[in-house]
């Protein structure tokens, strides 16, 4: 038996309540940020009145993050500078990378000290599964970012299925800084069963409260976006929502450095077989993009990081080669990313691996960038700009 | 925040699609269809098969881990051919299924093939918060129920279920579309493109047979495929 038509009444009605929830959900929407542009972006939080000093002598010593034999294995390390001053950073570690006893790691450093905090188990398989109530075969790339409410982020990304495609995004809040979490929450970011989101680098603050948090896309096509969060100043998401960027295919792990002036400059791992570091342009604080183009540097399908110092210029971190990350370099830019220079080694060692480097500029015009050693562990390196300076314009006198 | 727990609509998808799936297999075994103690019986079935134990949580939250944004379309897909498989009445009309599936295969292959065609225009954006996405979807709903189709109520359910932060997406387009209704949607669309396709081919195939003097008359009814094409074609 076949149903009748909607009779009149039942039309009438129905278009009134159709109209009633379109308005209620625009009307729902007037206290949050609009959704556009910001009106500017910076690169951190502003942290704690510190002093800034001048170095004139050159200052470089290395460190360990991770302790020796603490995990077989040590991964994609990202360092936040704290409202307090402190570095906080992030890991994952466990047997091997994708393996089911992989953790999240954090350990803070205060300027001064001698050492790392022992690191912190933040989340493991079995604890994600349990916060999430969801099955998680396995943990990944985690960052950790500040806002001006006083909240620490942990985003972190879980797998359920297959490889780093089978992926979804989740975060975590801490109100003491990160020495305690909140549970976590899955972020629902993409139209594919909300799978393949994954994240790596540091974000930026926009003026209106909204944080930009450089993300990417890998199931069948590999592209960039920026997550736009809201945050509340109670430790909550508030709202978020995400913009995907145009681009070629292939290019993923987006780093976003802001210039002033409403522009803001990303860097792109490539994956493609041109093999070279690209740049694109925004000119209205991170909202629309440029298409990409290539810089002068290679990329053998790696991480990288980039920052923009005090001084203006931007000091990059990557694997100085088109394949392998047996060499990890720096490399500066005097003219917002158009040239680089390249700079001084801090790894080099033939089948070894040295990457997915995380800079941070501290309030004292320290420079801090934290790598994965071999695999094995994640080091820490502090120079000052004199140093920089000292051996970008000798570079052969730091090379190992 | 949601007022709704967000796996109310979960549930009912997947117990919805396990009794009609249970209702279809006791149909085949019987050879008729289940009697009603039978319906109520595979209905308590698909409810407890929800709370399996499989690995660290139950049936339901693995499927919904997988699947996160059932789409109300979807839903009132399973929903349909529940009340059909339980009543043997149809809830909608032929008119109503076909908005409802050109409607999430238009959507669907906007957002899901977004990716392939560039991004300089990106569709899933506009279904973040109040944007784009509601007004179309409210315009398409509102022109449906003008004309009488149901397809429209399940628009305006999909708002409401929006409204309420009902799935885990906080983006409308998930409320109206997911990959799977897409796929059904892009596969009964093209069926039924490819036999009307047929169908002409056929008649013509037909008219032309029937002018041409002395040849063999096709009594094939027409709008069906001929059993045997004429000689001189």
């Amino acid at each position: 038996m076949e149903a009748r038509p909607l009779a009149m009444t039942g039309r009438l009605l129905a278009a009134a309540a159709t109209l009633l929830i379109a308005l209620a959900a625009t009307l729902s929407d007037s206290g949050e940020v609009p959704s556009q542009a910001p009106e500017a972006v910076i690169a951190q939080v502003e942290a704690a009145p510190g002093r800034t000093v001048t170095e004139t002598l050159p200052f470089h010593r290395e460190r360990w993050l991770s302790p020796a034999g603490y995990t077989r294995s040590a991964h994609c390390s990202m360092v936040s500078l704290l409202p307090g001053g402190d570095l906080i950073a992030a890991w994952y570690g466990g047997q091997r990378e994708g393996s089911g006893d992989v953790a999240v790691f954090t350990a803070r450093w205060a300027p001064g000290d001698e050492a790392w905090s022992e690191p912190q188990r933040v989340i493991d398989r079995e604890q994600a599964e349990l916060e999430l109530d969801r099955p998680v075969k396995k943990l990944g790339n985690t960052v950790v970012f500040p806002d001006r409410h006083g909240t620490l982020w942990m985003v972190y990304v879980s797998v359920m299925v297959g490889g780093w495609s089978g992926c979804s995004l989740n975060v975590k809040a801490s109100r003491d800084n990160g020495r305690t979490w909140g549970d976590s929450r899955r972020l629902s970011l993409n139209p594919y069963m909300n799978l393949s989101s994954l994240v790596r680098s540091r974000p930026v603050y926009a003026s209106d409260g909204r944080i930009g948090l450089p993300i990417y896309h890998e199931m069948a096509l590999k592209y960039p976006q920026v997550l736009w969060l809201d945050p509340e100043p109670g430790g909550q998401l508030r709202d978020y929502e995400l913009r995907s960027l145009p681009s070629e295919s292939e290019l993923l792990q987006p780093v976003l450095v802001p210039l002033g002036q409403d522009r803001v400059l990303m860097l792109l791992r490539d994956g493609r077989p041109e093999r070279t570091l690209r740049a694109a342009f925004s000119r209205d604080n991170g909202w629309t993009w440029s298409p990409t183009a290539q810089t002068s540097l290679p990329n053998p399908d790696a991480a990288v990081d980039a920052v923009r110092l005090r001084d203006g210029r931007i000091l990059l971190a990557y694997n100085d080669a088109a394949a392998g990350r047996d060499s990890l370099r720096l490399a500066v830019s005097t003219d917002a990313g158009s040239t680089w220079q390249p700079g001084p080694v801090l790894e080099h060692e033939p089948k070894r691996e040295f990457s997915y480097p995380s800079i941070v500029e501290d309030a004292r015009g320290r420079i801090h960038v934290t790598y994965t050693w071999r695999r094995e562990r994640i080091k820490h390196v502090e120079f000052n700009a004199a140093w920089l300076d000292q051996a970008t314009r000798t570079p052969a006198l730091v090379q190992r | 925040m949601s007022i709704l727990p967000t796996t109310l609509l979960h549930p009912l998808a997947l117990a919805g699609a396990l009794w009609v799936l249970l209702l279809w297999i006791a149909g085949k075994g019987l050879g008729r269809p289940a009697p009603r103690r039978w319906q109520a019986g595979l209905g308590a079935l698909a409810i407890a098969l929800l709370f399996v134990p499989v690995g660290p949580v139950s049936l339901g939250r693995w499927v919904e881990s997988f699947y996160p944004n059932p789409s109300l379309p979807g839903i009132a897909f399973v929903l349909a051919l529940l009340w059909r498989s339980l009543l043997q009445r149809d809830l909608r009309r032929p008119a109503d299924l076909r908005a409802l599936l050109a409607f999430t295969a238009v959507a669907g292959s906007l957002l899901y093939l977004n990716p392939l065609w560039g991004r300089a225009v990106d569709f899933y954006y506009f279904g973040w918060r109040s944007g784009p996405a509601i007004w179309t979807i409210t315009a398409v709903a509102l022109f449906l129920l003008a004309v009488g189709n149901r397809a429209g109520l399940v628009l305006t359910a999909a708002l409401g279920a929006f409204a309420l932060s009902a799935l885990e997406s906080d983006n409308a387009w998930d409320y109206v579309v997911d990959p799977a209704i897409w796929l059904v949607s892009l596969g009964t669309l093209g069926f039924r493109a490819l036999a009307a396709v047929r169908g002409r081919w056929a008649e013509r195939s037909a008219r032309a047979a029937a002018l041409v003097p002395g040849a063999e008359r096709d009594t094939t009814p027409v709008g069906s495929v001929p059993r045997s094409a004429p000689a001189d074609l």
